[in-house]
Protein backbone atom coordinates (compact mmCIF):
# COMPACT_ATOMS: atom_id res chain seq x y z
CA UNK A 1 0.00 0.00 0.00
CA UNK A 2 3.16 2.49 0.58
CA UNK A 3 4.02 1.60 -3.16
CA UNK A 4 0.83 2.86 -4.12
CA UNK A 5 0.54 6.03 -2.45
CA UNK A 6 3.81 7.16 -3.76
CA UNK A 7 2.41 5.91 -7.35
CA UNK A 8 -0.44 8.35 -6.63
CA UNK A 9 1.36 11.73 -6.83
CA UNK A 10 2.05 11.59 -10.42
CA UNK A 11 -1.49 10.20 -10.72
CA UNK A 12 -2.83 13.61 -9.45
CA UNK A 13 -0.79 15.27 -11.50
CA UNK A 14 -2.23 13.23 -14.31
CA UNK A 15 -5.89 13.77 -13.13
CA UNK A 16 -4.93 17.70 -12.86
CA UNK A 17 -3.34 18.42 -16.69
CA UNK A 18 -5.61 15.51 -18.36
CA UNK A 19 -8.85 17.30 -16.71
CA UNK A 20 -9.61 14.02 -15.60
CA UNK A 21 -11.47 12.75 -12.51
CA UNK A 22 -8.84 12.42 -9.56
CA UNK A 23 -10.04 9.75 -7.55
CA UNK A 24 -10.24 9.58 -3.94
CA UNK A 25 -7.48 6.69 -3.37
CA UNK A 26 -10.19 4.34 -1.41
CA UNK A 27 -13.48 5.21 -3.76
CA UNK A 28 -13.77 2.04 -5.67
CA UNK A 29 -16.40 4.02 -8.06
CA UNK A 30 -13.93 6.68 -8.35
CA UNK A 31 -11.65 4.56 -10.02
CA UNK A 32 -14.26 2.46 -12.41
CA UNK A 33 -14.93 6.46 -13.35
CA UNK A 34 -10.90 6.55 -13.83
CA UNK A 35 -10.42 3.47 -16.05
CA UNK A 36 -13.59 3.75 -18.26
CA UNK A 37 -11.96 7.67 -18.68
CA UNK A 38 -8.28 5.93 -18.96
CA UNK A 39 -10.13 3.89 -21.91
CA UNK A 40 -11.74 6.58 -23.82
CA UNK A 41 -9.06 9.47 -23.74
CA UNK A 42 -5.86 8.04 -23.54
CA UNK A 43 -3.02 6.64 -25.64
CA UNK A 44 -2.13 3.34 -25.08
CA UNK A 45 -0.97 0.00 -27.49
CA UNK A 46 -0.03 -3.48 -26.56
CA UNK A 47 -0.83 -7.17 -26.89
CA UNK A 48 -3.24 -8.85 -24.95
CA UNK A 49 -3.87 -12.52 -24.45
CA UNK A 50 -8.11 -13.02 -24.30
CA UNK A 51 -9.41 -16.60 -22.61
CA UNK A 52 -12.74 -17.12 -22.62
CA UNK A 53 -14.26 -20.74 -21.34
CA UNK A 54 -11.42 -23.19 -22.95
CA UNK A 55 -10.62 -21.00 -25.89
CA UNK A 56 -7.80 -18.44 -26.19
CA UNK A 57 -6.74 -15.68 -28.40
CA UNK A 58 -4.23 -13.02 -28.78
CA UNK A 59 -4.91 -9.34 -29.77
CA UNK A 60 -3.02 -6.40 -30.65
CA UNK A 61 -4.57 -3.42 -29.95
CA UNK A 62 -3.54 0.67 -30.19
CA UNK A 63 -5.74 3.79 -29.22
CA UNK A 64 -5.02 7.38 -29.52
CA UNK A 65 -6.75 10.36 -29.82
CA UNK A 66 -5.89 12.35 -32.76
CA UNK A 67 -7.05 15.73 -33.96
CA UNK A 68 -9.06 15.23 -31.11
CA UNK A 69 -10.90 12.11 -32.10
CA UNK A 70 -10.93 8.90 -30.89
CA UNK A 71 -8.80 6.30 -32.87
CA UNK A 72 -8.14 2.68 -32.32
CA UNK A 73 -6.78 -0.19 -34.37
CA UNK A 74 -7.47 -4.11 -33.18
CA UNK A 75 -5.55 -7.03 -34.98
CA UNK A 76 -6.03 -10.54 -33.92
CA UNK A 77 -2.76 -12.67 -34.26
CA UNK A 78 -4.23 -15.73 -34.99
CA UNK A 79 -6.02 -17.17 -38.10
CA UNK A 80 -6.06 -15.06 -41.37
CA UNK A 81 -4.95 -11.41 -41.23
CA UNK A 82 -7.46 -9.32 -40.56
CA UNK A 83 -7.69 -5.88 -38.82
CA UNK A 84 -10.76 -3.13 -37.98
CA UNK A 85 -9.42 0.20 -37.78
CA UNK A 86 -11.85 2.58 -35.79
CA UNK A 87 -12.06 6.51 -36.19
CA UNK A 88 -14.94 8.13 -33.76
CA UNK A 89 -17.74 6.03 -34.23
CA UNK A 90 -16.67 4.51 -37.81
CA UNK A 91 -15.12 1.35 -38.76
CA UNK A 92 -13.19 -0.14 -41.39
CA UNK A 93 -12.69 -3.90 -41.12
CA UNK A 94 -10.00 -5.21 -43.89
CA UNK A 95 -9.72 -8.36 -44.67
CA UNK A 96 -7.35 -8.86 -47.55
CA UNK A 97 -7.52 -12.74 -48.51
CA UNK A 98 -10.82 -11.67 -49.97
CA UNK A 99 -9.71 -8.37 -50.97
CA UNK A 100 -12.77 -6.87 -49.31
CA UNK A 101 -13.17 -4.21 -46.90
CA UNK A 102 -16.97 -3.82 -44.53
CA UNK A 103 -17.77 -0.03 -43.75
CA UNK A 104 -19.62 0.12 -40.02
CA UNK A 105 -20.16 2.06 -37.68
CA UNK A 106 -20.06 0.74 -33.72
CA UNK A 107 -23.41 -0.36 -31.71
CA UNK A 108 -22.06 -3.54 -29.59
CA UNK A 109 -18.14 -3.71 -30.49
CA UNK A 110 -15.80 -2.99 -27.76
CA UNK A 111 -12.09 -4.34 -27.01
CA UNK A 112 -10.29 -4.16 -24.02
CA UNK A 113 -9.26 -2.58 -22.06
CA UNK A 114 -12.75 -0.14 -23.47
CA UNK A 115 -14.94 -2.70 -21.70
CA UNK A 116 -17.65 0.19 -20.53
CA UNK A 117 -20.89 0.72 -21.90
CA UNK A 118 -22.61 4.30 -20.62
CA UNK A 119 -20.94 5.65 -17.43
CA UNK A 120 -19.95 3.09 -14.67
CA UNK A 121 -22.02 4.92 -11.81
CA UNK A 122 -24.68 2.92 -13.07
CA UNK A 123 -22.65 -0.15 -12.26
CA UNK A 124 -23.38 0.55 -8.48
CA UNK A 125 -26.50 -0.01 -8.46
CA UNK A 126 -26.18 -3.66 -9.99
CA UNK A 127 -22.95 -4.26 -8.46
CA UNK A 128 -21.12 -4.61 -5.13
CA UNK A 129 -18.14 -2.35 -5.82
CA UNK A 130 -14.73 -2.67 -3.06
CA UNK A 131 -10.80 -2.29 -3.85
CA UNK A 132 -8.73 -5.42 -3.58
CA UNK A 133 -5.07 -5.53 -3.33
CA UNK A 134 -2.43 -3.72 -5.44
CA UNK A 135 -0.14 -5.64 -7.30
CA UNK A 136 3.07 -4.85 -10.01
CA UNK A 137 2.07 -6.68 -13.09
CA UNK A 138 4.37 -5.88 -16.51
CA UNK A 139 6.50 -3.42 -13.99
CA UNK A 140 3.49 -1.39 -13.78
CA UNK A 141 1.79 -0.64 -9.82
CA UNK A 142 -2.23 -1.43 -10.60
CA UNK A 143 -5.35 -1.77 -8.21
CA UNK A 144 -7.54 -4.36 -8.06
CA UNK A 145 -11.24 -3.09 -8.65
CA UNK A 146 -13.63 -5.77 -7.09
CA UNK A 147 -17.79 -6.06 -8.63
CA UNK A 148 -20.17 -8.76 -7.31
CA UNK A 149 -23.36 -8.69 -8.43
CA UNK A 150 -26.45 -8.16 -5.96
CA UNK A 151 -28.09 -10.95 -8.05
CA UNK A 152 -27.73 -13.90 -10.20
CA UNK A 153 -28.47 -11.77 -13.86
CA UNK A 154 -24.76 -11.21 -14.29
CA UNK A 155 -21.21 -12.10 -13.48
CA UNK A 156 -18.54 -10.92 -10.84
CA UNK A 157 -15.56 -9.00 -12.17
CA UNK A 158 -12.44 -8.23 -10.90
CA UNK A 159 -10.74 -5.05 -13.05
CA UNK A 160 -7.24 -4.27 -12.23
CA UNK A 161 -6.59 -0.89 -13.01
CA UNK A 162 -2.71 0.65 -13.92
CA UNK A 163 -2.89 3.81 -10.96
CA UNK A 164 -1.32 6.32 -12.76
CA UNK A 165 -3.45 6.33 -15.82
CA UNK A 166 -6.30 4.19 -14.16
CA UNK A 167 -5.91 2.20 -17.90
CA UNK A 168 -7.09 -2.25 -17.04
CA UNK A 169 -4.34 -3.80 -17.86
CA UNK A 170 -6.01 -7.40 -16.68
CA UNK A 171 -9.97 -8.06 -16.23
CA UNK A 172 -11.48 -11.23 -15.18
CA UNK A 173 -15.20 -12.49 -15.15
CA UNK A 174 -15.67 -15.09 -12.42
CA UNK A 175 -18.93 -17.71 -12.07
CA UNK A 176 -21.03 -18.01 -9.31
CA UNK A 177 -18.65 -20.61 -7.93
CA UNK A 178 -16.16 -16.89 -7.99
CA UNK A 179 -13.56 -19.65 -10.30
CA UNK A 180 -12.41 -17.91 -13.45
CA UNK A 181 -14.56 -18.60 -16.39
CA UNK A 182 -12.64 -15.05 -19.03
CA UNK A 183 -9.65 -13.34 -18.74
CA UNK A 184 -8.18 -10.20 -20.53
CA UNK A 185 -4.70 -9.29 -20.10
CA UNK A 186 -2.05 -7.28 -21.54
CA UNK A 187 1.72 -8.99 -21.70
CA UNK A 188 2.70 -5.90 -23.11
CA UNK A 189 1.82 -2.57 -23.25
CA UNK A 190 3.29 0.82 -24.26
CA UNK A 191 1.51 4.33 -22.82
CA UNK A 192 0.61 8.03 -23.08
CA UNK A 193 3.44 9.24 -25.14
CA UNK A 194 5.08 6.09 -25.68
CA UNK A 195 2.29 5.65 -28.73
CA UNK A 196 3.24 6.56 -31.86
CA UNK A 197 0.50 8.34 -34.46
CA UNK A 198 1.18 5.06 -37.07
CA UNK A 199 0.18 2.60 -34.54
CA UNK A 200 -3.07 3.04 -34.89
CA UNK A 201 -3.13 3.43 -38.88
CA UNK A 202 -4.20 0.64 -40.72
CA UNK A 203 -1.49 -1.83 -41.70
CA UNK A 204 -2.91 -4.07 -44.67
CA UNK A 205 -4.27 -1.60 -46.63
CA UNK A 206 -1.53 -1.78 -49.08
CA UNK A 207 -1.46 -5.43 -49.36
CA UNK A 208 -4.38 -5.16 -51.79
CA UNK A 209 -4.21 -2.98 -54.35
CA UNK A 210 -8.34 -2.54 -55.30
CA UNK A 211 -10.30 -3.49 -52.60
CA UNK A 212 -14.12 -4.46 -53.06
CA UNK A 213 -16.14 -2.03 -50.41
CA UNK A 214 -18.80 -3.27 -48.63
CA UNK A 215 -21.02 -0.59 -47.06
CA UNK A 216 -24.18 -2.41 -46.46
CA UNK A 217 -22.81 -2.58 -42.94
CA UNK A 218 -22.57 0.80 -42.21
CA UNK A 219 -26.49 1.92 -43.32
CA UNK A 220 -27.46 -1.58 -41.50
CA UNK A 221 -26.00 0.20 -38.27
CA UNK A 222 -28.31 3.08 -38.67
CA UNK A 223 -30.70 1.44 -36.27
CA UNK A 224 -34.34 0.84 -37.42
CA UNK A 225 -37.26 -0.28 -35.38
CA UNK A 226 -37.67 -4.12 -35.57
CA UNK A 227 -41.09 -4.10 -34.50
CA UNK A 228 -39.89 -6.79 -31.79
CA UNK A 229 -39.60 -5.78 -27.75
CA UNK A 230 -38.94 -7.64 -24.45
CA UNK A 231 -41.09 -7.36 -22.20
CA UNK A 232 -39.40 -9.13 -19.22
CA UNK A 233 -35.76 -7.27 -18.95
CA UNK A 234 -33.83 -8.16 -16.45
CA UNK A 235 -32.67 -5.61 -13.41
CA UNK A 236 -30.29 -2.94 -14.27
CA UNK A 237 -29.96 -3.73 -18.01
CA UNK A 238 -31.11 -1.74 -20.67
CA UNK A 239 -31.24 -1.78 -24.80
CA UNK A 240 -27.93 0.21 -26.40
CA UNK A 241 -29.00 -0.82 -30.12
CA UNK A 242 -31.75 -1.90 -32.47
CA UNK A 243 -31.09 -2.68 -35.97
CA UNK A 244 -31.87 -5.33 -38.81
CA UNK A 245 -28.58 -7.05 -39.97
CA UNK A 246 -27.52 -9.19 -42.87
CA UNK A 247 -26.32 -12.27 -42.16
CA UNK A 248 -24.78 -15.37 -44.36
CA UNK A 249 -26.95 -18.04 -45.62
CA UNK A 250 -30.28 -15.85 -45.25
CA UNK A 251 -32.52 -14.25 -47.33
CA UNK A 252 -33.82 -11.85 -44.83
CA UNK A 253 -31.97 -9.74 -42.64
CA UNK A 254 -31.92 -10.55 -38.86
CA UNK A 255 -33.38 -8.38 -36.23
CA UNK A 256 -31.11 -7.64 -33.34
CA UNK A 257 -31.28 -5.53 -30.02
CA UNK A 258 -28.45 -5.43 -27.83
CA UNK A 259 -28.96 -4.88 -24.08
CA UNK A 260 -26.33 -3.88 -21.79
CA UNK A 261 -26.13 -2.97 -17.83
CA UNK A 262 -23.03 -1.06 -18.39
CA UNK A 263 -20.48 -4.27 -18.49
CA UNK A 264 -21.96 -7.19 -19.59
CA UNK A 265 -23.96 -7.39 -22.91
CA UNK A 266 -26.42 -9.19 -25.02
CA UNK A 267 -27.85 -9.29 -28.18
CA UNK A 268 -31.87 -10.74 -28.79
CA UNK A 269 -31.84 -12.14 -32.30
CA UNK A 270 -35.31 -12.40 -34.18
CA UNK A 271 -35.96 -14.11 -37.65
CA UNK A 272 -37.86 -16.16 -39.61
CA UNK A 273 -37.82 -19.85 -38.73
CA UNK A 274 -35.64 -21.75 -41.49
CA UNK A 275 -36.83 -25.70 -42.29
CA UNK A 276 -37.59 -27.69 -40.52
CA UNK A 277 -38.37 -25.32 -38.05
CA UNK A 278 -37.44 -26.09 -34.44
CA UNK A 279 -39.47 -27.76 -31.90
CA UNK A 280 -38.19 -26.99 -28.63
CA UNK A 281 -35.88 -24.42 -26.56
CA UNK A 282 -32.77 -24.79 -26.39
CA UNK A 283 -29.89 -23.26 -24.12
CA UNK A 284 -25.72 -24.04 -23.49
CA UNK A 285 -23.07 -21.85 -22.73
CA UNK A 286 -19.03 -21.45 -22.69
CA UNK A 287 -16.92 -19.38 -20.72
CA UNK A 288 -18.99 -16.22 -20.13
CA UNK A 289 -20.74 -16.86 -23.69
CA UNK A 290 -24.42 -17.88 -23.33
CA UNK A 291 -26.58 -19.09 -25.93
CA UNK A 292 -30.36 -19.32 -25.82
CA UNK A 293 -33.02 -20.50 -28.45
CA UNK A 294 -36.82 -20.61 -28.65
CA UNK A 295 -38.99 -21.02 -31.53
CA UNK A 296 -42.07 -18.45 -31.64
CA UNK A 297 -44.19 -19.26 -34.08
CA UNK A 298 -42.95 -18.56 -37.43
CA UNK A 299 -40.49 -16.73 -36.06
CA UNK A 300 -36.94 -18.05 -34.13
CA UNK A 301 -35.43 -16.18 -30.87
CA UNK A 302 -31.96 -16.51 -30.74
CA UNK A 303 -29.91 -14.86 -27.57
CA UNK A 304 -26.49 -14.76 -27.11
CA UNK A 305 -24.08 -12.95 -24.51
CA UNK A 306 -21.53 -12.94 -22.32
CA UNK A 307 -24.28 -13.14 -19.31
CA UNK A 308 -25.42 -16.34 -16.83
CA UNK A 309 -28.00 -18.36 -18.71
CA UNK A 310 -30.68 -17.36 -16.72
CA UNK A 311 -31.11 -13.82 -17.72
CA UNK A 312 -30.25 -15.06 -21.33
CA UNK A 313 -33.43 -17.16 -20.51
CA UNK A 314 -35.38 -14.39 -19.29
CA UNK A 315 -34.72 -12.16 -22.15
CA UNK A 316 -35.61 -15.00 -25.00
CA UNK A 317 -39.14 -15.82 -23.47
CA UNK A 318 -40.04 -12.30 -23.14
CA UNK A 319 -39.41 -11.30 -26.82
CA UNK A 320 -42.86 -10.08 -28.71
CA UNK A 321 -44.02 -8.34 -31.58
CA UNK A 322 -44.39 -4.71 -29.79
CA UNK A 323 -48.22 -3.90 -30.37
CA UNK B 1 8.22 -35.16 -20.13
CA UNK B 2 6.15 -34.74 -17.35
CA UNK B 3 9.81 -33.81 -14.76
CA UNK B 4 9.86 -30.65 -18.14
CA UNK B 5 5.95 -29.68 -17.61
CA UNK B 6 5.95 -29.74 -13.75
CA UNK B 7 9.43 -27.59 -13.75
CA UNK B 8 8.17 -25.21 -16.36
CA UNK B 9 4.46 -24.74 -14.42
CA UNK B 10 6.31 -24.21 -11.46
CA UNK B 11 8.66 -21.35 -13.17
CA UNK B 12 12.05 -22.95 -11.83
CA UNK B 13 13.40 -22.82 -15.58
CA UNK B 14 15.14 -19.68 -16.84
CA UNK B 15 14.13 -18.45 -20.05
CA UNK B 16 15.86 -20.71 -22.60
CA UNK B 17 14.56 -23.90 -20.76
CA UNK B 18 11.48 -23.11 -20.44
CA UNK B 19 11.60 -21.99 -24.24
CA UNK B 20 12.49 -25.71 -24.94
CA UNK B 21 9.91 -27.39 -22.19
CA UNK B 22 6.43 -24.97 -23.83
CA UNK B 23 7.96 -26.57 -27.73
CA UNK B 24 8.13 -29.96 -26.39
CA UNK B 25 5.02 -29.92 -25.08
CA UNK B 26 3.12 -28.23 -27.90
CA UNK B 27 4.95 -29.97 -30.74
CA UNK B 28 3.88 -33.27 -30.64
CA UNK B 29 0.63 -35.21 -29.53
CA UNK B 30 2.36 -37.01 -26.53
CA UNK B 31 3.46 -33.39 -25.13
CA UNK B 32 0.23 -32.15 -25.69
CA UNK B 33 -0.83 -35.63 -23.71
CA UNK B 34 1.08 -35.26 -21.16
CA UNK B 35 0.57 -31.42 -20.57
CA UNK B 36 -3.26 -31.96 -20.38
CA UNK B 37 -2.67 -34.80 -18.51
CA UNK B 38 -0.11 -33.00 -16.07
CA UNK B 39 -3.25 -30.36 -15.70
CA UNK B 40 -6.14 -32.89 -15.00
CA UNK B 41 -3.95 -34.46 -12.46
CA UNK B 42 -3.39 -31.61 -10.60
CA UNK B 43 -7.01 -30.51 -10.71
CA UNK B 44 -8.12 -34.11 -9.46
CA UNK B 45 -5.71 -33.84 -6.63
CA UNK B 46 -7.06 -30.52 -5.12
CA UNK B 47 -10.71 -30.95 -5.92
CA UNK B 48 -11.25 -34.40 -6.25
CA UNK B 49 -13.04 -34.55 -9.76
CA UNK B 50 -12.58 -32.71 -13.29
CA UNK B 51 -14.07 -30.30 -14.12
CA UNK B 52 -15.39 -27.64 -17.15
CA UNK B 53 -12.35 -25.21 -16.59
CA UNK B 54 -10.18 -27.59 -15.34
CA UNK B 55 -6.95 -26.81 -17.85
CA UNK B 56 -8.32 -23.24 -18.36
CA UNK B 57 -7.97 -22.05 -14.72
CA UNK B 58 -4.73 -23.75 -13.77
CA UNK B 59 -3.50 -22.06 -16.99
CA UNK B 60 -5.06 -18.84 -15.94
CA UNK B 61 -3.31 -19.32 -12.48
CA UNK B 62 0.04 -19.45 -14.09
CA UNK B 63 -1.12 -16.51 -16.40
CA UNK B 64 -1.59 -14.46 -13.84
CA UNK B 65 1.85 -14.87 -12.21
CA UNK B 66 3.86 -15.54 -15.72
CA UNK B 67 2.06 -13.95 -18.72
CA UNK B 68 5.18 -13.66 -20.52
CA UNK B 69 5.82 -17.18 -20.31
CA UNK B 70 2.43 -17.97 -21.70
CA UNK B 71 2.41 -15.78 -24.13
CA UNK B 72 4.32 -17.41 -26.74
CA UNK B 73 3.33 -20.58 -25.87
CA UNK B 74 0.00 -19.71 -27.75
CA UNK B 75 1.07 -18.44 -30.19
CA UNK B 76 3.17 -21.46 -30.81
CA UNK B 77 0.25 -23.82 -29.73
CA UNK B 78 -2.78 -21.92 -32.09
CA UNK B 79 -2.17 -22.16 -35.81
CA UNK B 80 -2.70 -25.50 -35.51
CA UNK B 81 -6.48 -24.87 -34.02
CA UNK B 82 -6.35 -21.62 -36.70
CA UNK B 83 -6.20 -24.39 -39.91
CA UNK B 84 -8.68 -26.30 -38.42
CA UNK B 85 -11.21 -23.65 -37.58
CA UNK B 86 -10.11 -21.48 -40.69
CA UNK B 87 -9.96 -18.38 -38.13
CA UNK B 88 -8.63 -18.21 -34.23
CA UNK B 89 -10.48 -15.25 -33.47
CA UNK B 90 -14.08 -17.40 -34.12
CA UNK B 91 -12.94 -20.69 -32.67
CA UNK B 92 -14.54 -19.59 -29.58
CA UNK B 93 -17.63 -19.99 -31.33
CA UNK B 94 -17.09 -23.31 -32.89
CA UNK B 95 -16.84 -24.47 -29.11
CA UNK B 96 -20.44 -22.58 -28.34
CA UNK B 97 -21.55 -24.15 -31.54
CA UNK B 98 -20.88 -28.16 -30.41
CA UNK B 99 -22.23 -27.55 -26.95
CA UNK B 100 -25.53 -25.76 -28.81
CA UNK B 101 -26.12 -28.77 -30.69
CA UNK B 102 -25.74 -31.17 -27.84
CA UNK B 103 -28.25 -29.06 -25.64
CA UNK B 104 -30.58 -28.74 -28.15
CA UNK B 105 -30.51 -32.46 -29.29
CA UNK B 106 -31.18 -33.27 -25.00
CA UNK B 107 -33.77 -31.33 -24.96
CA UNK B 108 -35.37 -32.34 -28.48
CA UNK B 109 -35.05 -35.85 -27.54
CA UNK B 110 -36.64 -35.20 -23.76
CA UNK B 111 -39.60 -33.42 -25.44
CA UNK B 112 -40.26 -35.82 -28.13
CA UNK B 113 -40.32 -38.13 -25.25
CA UNK B 114 -38.16 -40.74 -26.97
CA UNK B 115 -34.91 -39.95 -25.48
CA UNK B 116 -33.02 -42.91 -23.15
CA UNK B 117 -32.63 -41.87 -19.47
CA UNK B 118 -29.02 -40.99 -20.23
CA UNK B 119 -29.65 -38.63 -22.60
CA UNK B 120 -31.70 -36.90 -20.34
CA UNK B 121 -29.32 -36.67 -17.50
CA UNK B 122 -27.03 -35.21 -19.94
CA UNK B 123 -28.98 -32.47 -20.59
CA UNK B 124 -27.53 -30.17 -18.14
CA UNK B 125 -24.35 -30.31 -20.25
CA UNK B 126 -20.78 -30.77 -18.71
CA UNK B 127 -18.60 -31.23 -21.78
CA UNK B 128 -17.22 -34.87 -20.87
CA UNK B 129 -20.54 -36.77 -19.97
CA UNK B 130 -21.79 -35.10 -23.62
CA UNK B 131 -19.48 -36.45 -25.83
CA UNK B 132 -21.84 -39.39 -27.31
CA UNK B 133 -24.36 -37.42 -27.77
CA UNK B 134 -22.33 -34.52 -29.57
CA UNK B 135 -20.87 -37.12 -32.02
CA UNK B 136 -24.65 -38.06 -32.97
CA UNK B 137 -25.42 -34.80 -33.23
CA UNK B 138 -22.52 -33.58 -35.68
CA UNK B 139 -23.02 -36.65 -37.72
CA UNK B 140 -26.76 -36.31 -38.01
CA UNK B 141 -25.49 -32.07 -39.56
CA UNK B 142 -22.29 -31.17 -38.82
CA UNK B 143 -22.42 -27.71 -40.54
CA UNK B 144 -25.59 -26.00 -39.76
CA UNK B 145 -25.05 -25.56 -36.02
CA UNK B 146 -21.86 -24.28 -35.97
CA UNK B 147 -22.32 -21.55 -39.35
CA UNK B 148 -25.09 -20.39 -37.20
CA UNK B 149 -23.79 -19.60 -33.74
CA UNK B 150 -20.73 -18.28 -35.67
CA UNK B 151 -22.80 -15.46 -37.63
CA UNK B 152 -24.68 -14.58 -34.43
CA UNK B 153 -21.18 -14.01 -31.94
CA UNK B 154 -19.70 -11.97 -34.92
CA UNK B 155 -22.99 -10.11 -35.22
CA UNK B 156 -22.81 -9.98 -31.20
CA UNK B 157 -19.36 -8.67 -31.13
CA UNK B 158 -19.39 -6.68 -34.55
CA UNK B 159 -16.48 -8.12 -35.34
CA UNK B 160 -17.34 -9.99 -38.91
CA UNK B 161 -16.97 -13.57 -40.00
CA UNK B 162 -14.40 -14.46 -42.81
CA UNK B 163 -17.77 -15.66 -44.52
CA UNK B 164 -19.39 -12.35 -44.15
CA UNK B 165 -16.96 -10.74 -46.33
CA UNK B 166 -16.39 -13.59 -48.47
CA UNK B 167 -20.23 -13.42 -49.62
CA UNK B 168 -19.59 -9.71 -50.37
CA UNK B 169 -16.74 -10.78 -52.37
CA UNK B 170 -18.89 -13.30 -54.54
CA UNK B 171 -21.27 -11.27 -55.40
CA UNK B 172 -18.66 -8.59 -56.79
CA UNK B 173 -17.30 -11.13 -59.31
CA UNK B 174 -20.63 -11.73 -60.66
CA UNK B 175 -21.40 -8.60 -60.76
CA UNK B 176 -18.14 -7.90 -63.02
CA UNK B 177 -18.30 -11.00 -64.81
Amino acid sequence: MRRASRAWLPALAFGFTAGAQAAPQDEPLAWLQRAANAARTSSYSGTFVHTNGERTSTVRIAHAIIDGVEQERVEPLEGEPHEIVRRGEDMICYFPEAKTMRLDKRVSARYFPSIFRGPPEALAENYTLRLGNTERMLGLECQWIRLDPKDALRFAQRLCAEVTTGLLLRARTLNERKQPIEQWTFTDIKLGPQVARSDVKPTLQSRVKSWITDSQPRDEAKGVDTGWAVTNIPAGYRKIGEVRRTLPGRSQPVSQIIYSDGLASLSVFVELAGVPARPAEAASEEGTTSFFVRPAGDFVVTVLGEVPIATAQQIGRSVSRRP
Amino acid sequence: MNQEISSLMDGELDPHASDRAIQSCTGCPEGKQAWDEYHLIGEVMRDGGARRFDIASAVMAKLEQEPTVLAPRASRRFPVRAQAFGRIAFAAAASVATIGAVGWIATQGMSTGSAPATMASTGGVTLQANVPVEQVVLKADPAYAAIEVNDYLAAHRQVPTPDQYRTVAARQAVRTR
